[in-house]
């Protein structure tokens, strides 16, 4: 049997966030709870837009210290060197490794700085309903998704570097604040990405006039 | 009555239809990925799992590489760099490496391996429900891979200034991470909550 496109919403079937089932709305009722994992249940996440943008407003506020403080401070043969973000990145640059200073500089200045643009456009887009092509929006809520947990790359190497670089006077590195307000950027956006709801990007998109089929791949 | 799914980027309602094993379902509107079809992904999965379990503790706790510098050497492991971040009093990026690559991995697998144990023997649905949901929230969490990436820059960081052997450990994480990536392939989520719905309320009285 073939059908008409049509949204769950409009169907008057509740999506479960967690288990994806199907159900009705009890009527009578406020809380709807899902029959079969038993999560509480929405027509669309509950202030999702406000979440998402305290989210990504606090990740901006910290995006700023995160930047400004040194993330390591390495001690070599008595001399002090503190880094920040874009100072390692230029330093790795300039001893020639161009590649990993591309990694890091991807990692840690370009993805952070594109996924805080990224939820900007698309929280505006939803809340002014802007008319974007919605590819581009899937495009880019997609690739916010999923790029979120490469940006704690650095913190990773912070990790690493601490524990390997400990000889005595020789040589230490360690971590500064910078490093913690990064971890907090990364968290922030990625629970931003989390709340945001994408159907609400294509309740205002008008339904195709054909038949509905799953497209196999 | 015909099984409906809807889309959970879009909303779109759709008809569900079984596929072929080895394909997955996209929705037409927004092409996100529905549902995949693959053969004995339970057993698989489990296979998958058990294979992570036993990986996780030298994967955490043996030495992942030494450095040798100036005659002296040091080596060190996942669990010997968080516990040093937390000696420096930066908590907060502390706290997030250890969930990151330590405990969202291990309770993942934990949580796994429950559920799918649970769903074989029949054992009661809402905790089994509740233990898949927090697997599901935990997905985004776990890193390993980006871990992975993060031993590798900073290998080629100190190249220069240290000579740098790879332990046993590192190899041993390097399948850690293999196995989940695996096990995010061939777990089908929407078969999974298929057959929680199929487990009784009350476990079934053991024999
Ligand atoms: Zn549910
Ligand atoms: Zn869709």
């Amino acid at each position: 049997m073939r059908q008409t496109m049509m949204t769950a919403k409009e169907a008057g079937w509740l999506v479960c966030s967690n288990c994806h089932k199907l159900s009705r709305p009890v009527p009578h009722s406020q809380h709807w709870r899902c029959p079969r994992c038993h999560t509480r249940l929405h027509w669309r996440t509950p202030n999702s837009l406000a979440y998402a943008w305290a989210l990504t407003l606090a990740a901006i506020i910290m995006f700023i210290p995160a930047n400004m403080y040194p993330i390591t401070h390495i001690n070599f043969f008595g001399s002090g060197q503190a880094d920040t973000i874009l100072s390692g990145v230029i330093g790795l640059a300039k001893a020639g490794m161009i590649p990993i200073a591309a990694v890091v500089f991807i990692a840690s200045i370009a993805v952070p700085l594109l996924k805080l643009v990224g939820l900007i456009i698309l929280l505006l887009s939803v809340q002014f309903r802007w008319a974007m092509s919605m590819r581009q929006r899937t495009v880019m809520y997609r690739f916010i998704e999923w790029i979120g947990r490469w940006s704690m790359l650095d913190l990773f190497v912070i990790a690493t570097l601490v524990a390997l670089v400990k000889l005595g006077n020789i040589a230490t590195i360690e971590a500064g604040i910078g490093a913690s307000a990064f971890g907090a950027v990364v968290v922030l956006t990625m629970l931003a990405a989390h709340v945001f709801d994408p159907r609400l990007m294509w309740d205002n998109v008008a339904l195709p006039e054909i038949a509905a089929e799953i497209e196999e791949d | 009555m015909k099984e409906l799914i809807a889309c959970h980027e879009c909303d779109l309602l759709l008809p569900y239809k079984a596929l072929p094993s080895g394909t997955k379902a996209c929705c037409p509107r927004c092409g996100y990925q529905l549902y995949s079809a693959r053969n004995n992904s339970l057993e698989r999965s489990l296979a998958l799992n058990i294979t992570g379990l036993l990986l996780y503790i030298p994967a955490m706790f043996l030495p992942i590489m030494s450095l040798e510098m100036l005659g002296q050497s040091q080596f060190d492991t996942v669990f010997a760099g968080i516990v040093t971040l937390f000696a420096h009093d930066i908590w907060w990026a502390a706290l997030l490496v250890l969930f990151c690559s330590m405990l969202a991995p291990l309770l993942k697998k934990l949580l796994l391996f429950y559920v799918l144990m649970g769903i074989k023997h029949s054992w009661s649905k809402p905790p089994l429900a509740k233990a898949f949901t927090w697997y599901q929230h935990l997905d985004s969490w776990a890193m390993l891979e980006v871990y992975m990436l993060g031993v590798l820059v900073s290998v080629v960081k100190l190249i220069d200034l240290a000579a740098i052997h790879f332990g046993f450990g590192l190899g041993c994480f390097i399948a850690l991470m293999i196995c989940a990536m695996a096990t995010s392939v061939v777990l089908d989520h929407h078969l999974i909550w298929h057959k929680l719905e199929q487990v009784p309320n009350q476990p079934k009285a053991s024999l």
